[in-house]
């Protein structure tokens, strides 16, 4: 065998070695990363869960909001319209008494002034649900980009898209649509802590 | 005032009946009412006003939009403005001076203050 070959044999042999040597370090690592990768799945799962089911919530939401502005107008308008008509009335009656009675008259036509510019209330606080809403929707928004995001993540590389299709599965299984369910009902559950029904009332008065 | 033409603007049906039965009780007879700045600005092409009464926050156009627009236009650029609005923080305020607003109220607000700040603005110009 001529000193060349040995040489060439010799530089293989280092490079084998200097493989090894670099794998020893890296199997570790990689065994790191893949434990990692194994104990953050189920929260990145319960995440994806919380967002999806938080994110169908918001429109209901905002929903209900705008509801809410629209029956208190509703019921301010229809107060306006009976102390606009009691108003008048007073204005006649205040036209043809004198003296004490007169007296009594105008200061209830005082009061009602006060009671009309009291009911500014509902302006102001529509105008503060509103801004809630806006706050609602934008969140909704982020959501909504966050969840598009994980599709993104996807399509970059062949790990990132086994790692979403196991979120995805999960997230759709039969374990985590109880778990939504669970969460779907406790919402309904808070909302409606504080109703009570009429037969409920009913059993009270009975 | 009784022959002051007013226009107040505010999308919320609530305040309208408010500010037109505290304009009749201060002594305005001519009163007109919009939804909005670009409601507001063609009832405005048609006929002249004395004073303009202004909510800030507005589908369509808000009370900033509404009051620049009138502001860049010669025939506008004296017309008493006030602005009734729940904004109440200092930049608010600022911005509405700067915008060229002469008087500012915030919401919710009394009988004497409404008919104190339209005298201010009246007697200013």
């Amino acid at each position: 065998m001529k000193e060349k070959n040995i040489d060439d044999i010799r530089k293989k042999v280092e490079e084998i070695r200097e493989f090894f040597k670099i794998g020893d370090e890296i199997i570790p690592f990689l065994g790191d990363l893949f434990v990692f990768i194994k104990d953050i799945m189920p929260l990145i799962t319960n995440a994806n869960i919380s967002l999806h089911v938080s994110a169908d919530k918001i429109p209901d939401a905002t929903d209900r909001i705008a509801d809410v502005s629209q029956t208190t107008e509703m019921a301010t308008n229809e107060i306006l319209d009976k102390l606009d008509s009691i108003s008048d009335k007073l204005t006649s009656i205040s036209q043809v008494v004198h003296g004490d009675p007169k007296k009594l008259v105008d200061e209830m036509q005082s009061e009602i002034i006060d009671i009309t510019y009291a009911l500014q209330f509902q302006d102001i606080t529509s105008q503060k649900l509103e801004h809630a809403n806006r706050i609602l929707n934008a969140i909704y928004q982020k959501f909504s980009e966050l969840l598009k995001s994980f599709e993104h993540i996807k399509l970059n590389t062949s790990i990132g898209n086994k790692i979403i299709q196991s979120i995805t599965e999960a997230s759709n299984g039969e374990k985590i649509q109880k778990q939504k369910n669970e969460f779907n009902k406790k919402v309904s559950d808070i909302v409606r802590e504080n109703e009570i029904s009429q037969d409920d009332i009913d059993k009270l008065f009975s | 005032m009784l022959d002051k033409k007013v226009i107040f603007v505010d999308d919320s049906l609530t305040m309208r009946r408010i500010i037109l039965n505290a304009l009749k009780k201060i002594g305005f007879n001519d009163i007109t009412e919009a939804e909005n700045g670009l409601d507001a600005l063609e009832k405005m092409e048609k006929r002249e006003f004395d004073l303009v009464l202004t909510d800030w926050n507005m589908p369509e156009m808000n009370g900033e939009q509404f009051v620049k627009e009138l502001r860049s236009k010669e025939k506008y650029k004296k017309l008493p403005i006030l602005m009734i609005t729940t904004r109440g923080m200092k930049d608010d305020v600022i911005t509405a001076v700067k915008l060229g607003v002469n008087g500012y109220v915030v919401k919710p607000f009394t009988p004497e203050i409404l008919k104190g700040k339209i005298n201010d603005v009246i007697s200013k110009l």
